[in-house]
Order: C-alpha cells, then structure tokens, then sequence
C-alpha cells in the first residue's frame, strides 16, 4: 500500500507542476510542455490504481496507451499552431496575441 | 318575396337614393364631372327623377298607407343585417323635401357656380349628398342609417371644404366634420347598445321591443342618440361648427345647412320618438338644451354683420325650437298628443324658407362677387333687385311667423307644446320659447331693414336681380315657403299624417299672441334700426356687456379650444408619455438592452490572457471537487 500512497504523492506533485507551468508560463512551447506533465501525472494515476487496486484487468494500462496516442496527435498539432503563430506574429508569447479581446 | 311585393309602387323607394347615387358614380368613375355641362345636366336629371318618385310614394302612401322592404345585405353564421326601406308618413315627407330643395338648389347653382374651375366636381358632390340624405330618410335599418349620416358628414365636409384653397374652407370643414363626429361616438354606442339588447337593426322591431330594455339602460340610449342629433343639428355646445360652415358656396349652405343635413337631428329625434318618450329626464335636457340654444343662437344672429353668420345663427336658432317642440311632445301629458309633428313640421317649413333667404343671400353675394359679405355691403336690394326683394321680404315674414306665411303655423304648434307640459318648468319653456320667437322678428327686421333700405354703395352698381335659372328655384321656394304652411294644416293635415286621429285647431288666443310677439319684435326692430347702420348710442352702452358675450360667440369656441388644449392634449401627452417611457424605453428597448448590459458586465471576465482561463478553470475545478467530497 506503501508503494500506490507514493505513486499517487508523485503524480499529484508532477500535476501541479504542470498547472504551474500553465499558469505561469507565457511561451507557448512551455505550456504545451506543462500540459503533457499533467496527461503523464494522469497516466501514472491510472497505471497506479491499475497496478494495485484493480490487479485483475490491465483496463487502466490499455488506457494509458491510449492517452499516450491520442497526446502526440495533440502536441502534433499544437506545435503546428505554435508554428503559425510564429510564422504571423513573430512571437510565441501567448500574452501577446490576445488580440481577440475587444 | 314573390313578383306581386315586386310591382308594389313602394318599391320604387330604394330608387329614391339610387338616382343621385348612380349620378356620383357616373361623374366620378367615368370622369364626367370635367365636362360640365354634362355633369349639371345628370346630377339635375337625377334628383329630379327623386323628387318625382317621391311623388309616386307619396300617392302610394295615402292610397294603400306604410309599406315597407326588407331584403338580406350580409349573413354571416347566424347574424343577418338587413337593408330595406320604410314608406311611412315621416320618411315621405322628408324625402320630398330633400329633394325638391336639392332641385331648386341644384337649378339655382348652374349659373351660381358657373365659371368655376371645378363645377362638374360640385354636382358630383352634391349628388353623393343628396343621395345619402335620402338614404338616411328612407332607411328601416339602424345600421344603415348610421352609414348614411356619416355619409352625409362626408359630402357636407366635401362642400363645405369646395374652395379648399382657401385655409379657413379647409379649416371650416375640418371643423365642422370633427365637431359633429362626437355625437356621431354617442349615436354609434346608442345603436349597438340597441342591437345587443334587442338583437335587430330594424327600426320598427326595436321599437316594438323596448320593453326588454330596463330602465336606466334606455335613459342612456336615449341620452346617447341625442348626443348624435345635437352635433348634427348643432345644438349647444356643438353648434359651433356650423356658422364656421359658411365658408362654403352659398347654395351648399342653403341646401345642407338649412334644410337638409342639420336637420338629420331633428329627424333621427322624430324617427326614433318612441325610445324618447318615456324618459322624461332625457326629454327635459332636451327641451333645455333647444331653448338655451334657441336664445343665445337668437342673440348672436343679432350681433353678427356678416349676411350668412346672421342666416346660420338663425338657423340653429330654430333648429332649436324644433327640440324643443319635440321634447315639449314627449312631455305632454296627453299621451294622444305625444307626436313628433309639431318639430318635422317646422323642419319643413323653416327648411323652405331658410333655404329660400341661403338663395337670396347667394344673390347678392354672387353680383358683387364675393363668397362673404357683411349686410352693409349689399344694400340697397331693393332699388337693383325688386323680385329678389318681395322674396327675402317673404322669406322674413315666414321666419318671423306673421300669418298667413307657412313660419307662423309652424310657430304656433311650436308654442302650444310647452303648454302641454303645464306647470312651473312648462311656463317657464313657453315664455322662453316665446322670447326667442320675439329675438327672431328682431333680428329679421335688422337683416331685411339693412339689406333692403338705404342706398346701394357706389361701387356695388352690378347688384341686380339674378338671371332666370336663379331666379326660378327663389320664386318656386317663395311659393312653397308661402303654401307649404297652409297646405299642412289645410287640406293636408300634417298632424293627422304623421300621427293618426290628431288633426290641427288654432288656438286663438296663442295664435294672438305669436302674432304680437313677431309684430312686436319688428316694431322695436324698426324703431332701432330705421335708417340707421347702428343703434343710438344710448342703446349702445346699456347693451355693451351683452354686445361683448355676443361677439365672441358667447366664449363657446374659446372653452372649446381651451379644453382641447387642456384636457385633450393634456390627456394625450400625459399618454405619449406613457408610451414613450414605460411601453417603449422599459419594455421594447428594455428587452433588447438587457443581454446588452449583462454581455458588457460578463466582458469584464474576459481578460484574453491564457494564464487567467487556467487558473479560473483550476481553482473552480477544485472547489467543485471540494463540495463533491464534503458532500
């Protein structure tokens, strides 16, 4: 039980380092960076509770395999939008292509 | 309805309106009223055939007695208007009056109206006139009635406003139209009060049900058709519209302003006697409402200068003694005397004579070619004009009621209703209407004295008796002004015409009394008036505070304008008010503004920044959870 108390203690630390990055950061590679801390802090959670509660299926595993695809898709295409804000604004500061307000 | 009702002569009834009908559709769908020639010649013809139908209905009337037709308009479910005509003594005696004024007057104005630009239009006009005039007359249905009598609201604005270029015509009309409107509002609730309480529109049927209605509901009616007859009879306070309506051509006001259109009261009055008669307190207003209007109308005709205000006062002078004589009836306590004859009989005769005087007014205005005159201007008629003269001096007589001219009979029956009545309130009528009759000989010795004496003014050499058209329908009014009195009470009895078993007796010591009166009342006219445009000065300042009230009308036009712009316009504004703040700023703007000011509120949320979105959705996030697991 030891172990699950750790594994769930490191996945809530890497999660809010993620939040933290997203908060805090204003380079849009670093946000993107910080949001997959968070997807891993999911995948270790659910790796955990796989591993020690449900030990019977491997459910949780499968869907972090999941997670997995499904966020490289995602970080493909935000790093194709990062790329053409650069391209526009010659800045990836998110702050300052706030320009849909007002 | 089988081909032996077809035959019956009564039917030619619905021909009577249809003839000047038929003529305003001619002229104005086919567009003849340009030609003019052509124009006077269809609507003449027109009302001619009229008059002679009206003939035809007249002998058919004393030959096999009332007739009436009914035929379906509109059915709708299970409601069903009817439209038909009623041949009754009332109905002929109008019809014929109609129409054989509207002829002299029609004849009288082909060299009246000669020259002007837009003749064909004004028979057109006059046709519609006619024709509804009759309608109205002939009608057995309520609801077609009230049609008519805004019909004839319409076609007597049209004439009053003929010569609209001119802004007191158009202003005139205008008047005269709203004016009459608000007791066409009380004759229109007063129908449709009868209808849902008796469930008809014909008049006969109503009548005969009155006895559904309750009491207090009938006062109202009755009040409320009343309301309807003063504003077209021009009954204080609504008589103001209608010496304004002179602004016309002069026949048109001998026509519709004299005989025909304000007497439409009168008649509806007449028409709908049996819903008048059991309300005294309707019947009592009025009398009172007739006679005030009789004295002050009889003084203002004896202020004025103006030669068709003094026949206009005049007119709504007598048209006051006609309510009078009808509410006088109501009263009397004889129910065999409870007939409406007295009033139509005066309507008739007053409505010869006074268009008689409208014509001769319209000859001397019409040689010195002017649309209105002051009496001053036109003197010396008789030296120029002698016929036209006898004419207006008989016309005078009439009015003034000296025997054997048609005024004084009609007078005489006049004075003898309030009598009927008895007691203090009937005394008091009596000498009331005694003391209008006495203002009329007055101010028909001054209007005849000035207009007849003296020198003619130098420039005003062209006054002369008219040309032969004119000249015909004065001499026809002249004679029936002179017979029709007679006639009535002769050899046909108007009293037993309009009201079975009643026939008319002098009473001689009334008779006297008229006859005093109206030889009074000229003797003091001649002695004021003799050779003199003025009164002596003396006179003069005794009647200053009395000359003041008669110049401005008695202050009837300023109350009037000044509720208008107080209560009216207050009302009014106080509405828009209404409208502009509550119904439009809070409701229809308010809704629209509502998103706007609650998007502008949650704008602010909006900061455009990332970090701020996360940090919301987090801490949120986690305050849900929070809940979540407390709960």
């Amino acid at each position: 039980m030891i172990e699950l108390q750790i594994l769930l203690v490191t996945a809530a630390a890497v999660f809010c380092i993620g939040l933290y990055g997203v908060m805090s950061r204003r380079n849009a590679v670093l946000v993107l960076m910080s949001i997959e801390l968070m997807l891993n802090a999911v995948n270790i959670n659910l790796v955990a509770f796989s591993r020690y509660v449900y030990s019977s299926n491997v459910v949780g595993e499968i869907l972090v395999v999941f997670i997995i695809t499904v966020a490289a898709a995602e970080v493909g295409l935000a790093m194709a939008i990062v790329l053409r804000l650069f391209r526009n604004w010659r800045t990836i500061n998110l702050d300052a292509v706030s320009n849909m307000k007002n | 309805m089988n081909i032996d009702d077809l035959i019956q002569i009564s039917n030619l009834a619905i021909l009577v309106p249809l003839f000047p009908m038929a003529s305003f559709v001619v002229l104005t769908v086919l567009g003849l009223y340009r030609k003019s020639q052509i124009a006077s010649s269809i609507s003449i013809l027109s009302i001619f055939s009229s008059f002679v139908v009206s003939l035809l209905l007249l002998i058919s009337l004393l030959s096999q007695g009332s007739a009436e037709g009914n035929w379906t308009w509109i059915s709708i479910a299970s409601f069903t208007f009817d439209i038909g005509y009623t041949v009754d003594p009332i109905s002929v005696l109008m019809s014929l009056l109609v129409t054989s004024v509207s002829l002299s007057v029609q004849i009288y104005s082909i060299s009246y109206m000669s020259g002007d630009p837009r003749y064909g239009w004004y028979y057109a006009a006059h046709s519609i006139f006619a024709s509804s005039m009759l309608a109205l007359v002939l009608t057995n249905s309520l609801l077609f009635l009230y049609i008519s009598w805004e019909l004839v609201g319409l076609s007597s604005f049209l004439l009053i406003g003929f010569w609209y270029e001119k802004r007191s015509a158009a202003e005139a009309a205008k008047k005269a139209f709203i004016t009459t409107r608000f007791g066409d509002v009380g004759l229109l609730i007063a129908i449709i009060m009868l209808y849902l309480e008796t469930g008809t529109f014909h008049i006969q049927e109503i009548i005969s049900n009155l006895g559904m209605i309750d009491g207090s509901k009938l006062t109202l009616i009755a009040f409320l058709l009343f309301l309807g007859a003063m504003g077209k009879s021009a009954q204080i306070p609504f008589h103001i519209w209608l010496p304004d309506a002179m602004e016309g051509p002069t026949p048109v006001s001998a026509l519709i302003h004299a005989a025909t259109m304000v007497a439409a009261g009168v008649f509806l009055v007449a028409r709908l006697f049996e819903i008048f008669i059991l309300q005294s307190s309707v019947l009592w207003f009025i009398c009172l409402i007739g006679v005030s209007t009789s004295i002050l109308a009889g003084f203002m005709a004896l202020g004025h200068i103006d030669f068709k205000k003094i026949l206009a006062y005049s007119t709504v002078s007598q048209l006051g003694l006609m309510f009078v004589a009808l509410g006088a009836a109501g009263l009397g306590h004889h129910e065999t005397h409870s007939s409406p004859a007295a009033g139509l009989f005066h309507l008739v005769t007053h409505g010869y004579f006074k268009a008689l005087l409208f014509l001769i007014a319209g000859v001397a205005l019409h040689s010195i070619h002017k649309s209105s005159a002051t009496i001053y201007e036109v003197r010396g008629l008789r030296i120029n004009a002698p016929i036209t003269s006898i004419a207006m001096l008989i016309g005078a007589l009439c009015l003034i009621g000296i025997p054997p001219f048609s005024g004084f009979f009609s007078k005489e029956m006049i004075l003898a209703a309030p009598l009927e009545i008895g007691g203090v309130g009937g005394t008091l009528l009596f000498l009331a209407v005694l003391f209008s009759c006495f203002l009329s000989a007055i101010y028909m010795t001054r209007l005849v004295l000035v207009v007849l004496q003296g020198d003619p003014l130098g420039d005003q050499g062209q006054l002369s008796d008219p040309p032969f058209p004119m000249m015909l329908p004065i001499i026809i009014l002249t004679g029936t002004s002179v017979v029709s009195g007679l006639v009535l009470v002769g050899p046909f009895n108007i009293l037993g015409f309009i009201s079975d078993g009643l026939s008319f007796h002098v009473d001689y010591i009334l008779a006297s009394l008229s006859i005093v009166i109206g030889v009074g009342g000229i003797i003091i006219g001649l002695i004021c008036f003799n050779k003199t445009d003025k009164l002596s000065p003396d006179v003069v300042k005794y009647l200053r505070p009395l000359n003041v009230w008669v110049d401005s009308g008695f202050y009837f036009d300023k109350v009037t304008n000044w509720m208008i712009e107080k209560g009216t316009l207050g009302v009014a504004n106080l509405v828009a008010l209404f409208d502009r703040k509550i119904i439009n700023d809070l409701f229809v703007d308010g809704i629209g503004m509502s998103p706007n000011f609650m998007g502008g509120f949650l704008r602010f949320t909006q900061t455009g920044y990332v970090a701020h979105y996360v940090t919301i959705l987090a801490v949120s996030v986690t305050i849900l959870f929070g809940i979540a697991t407390l709960v």
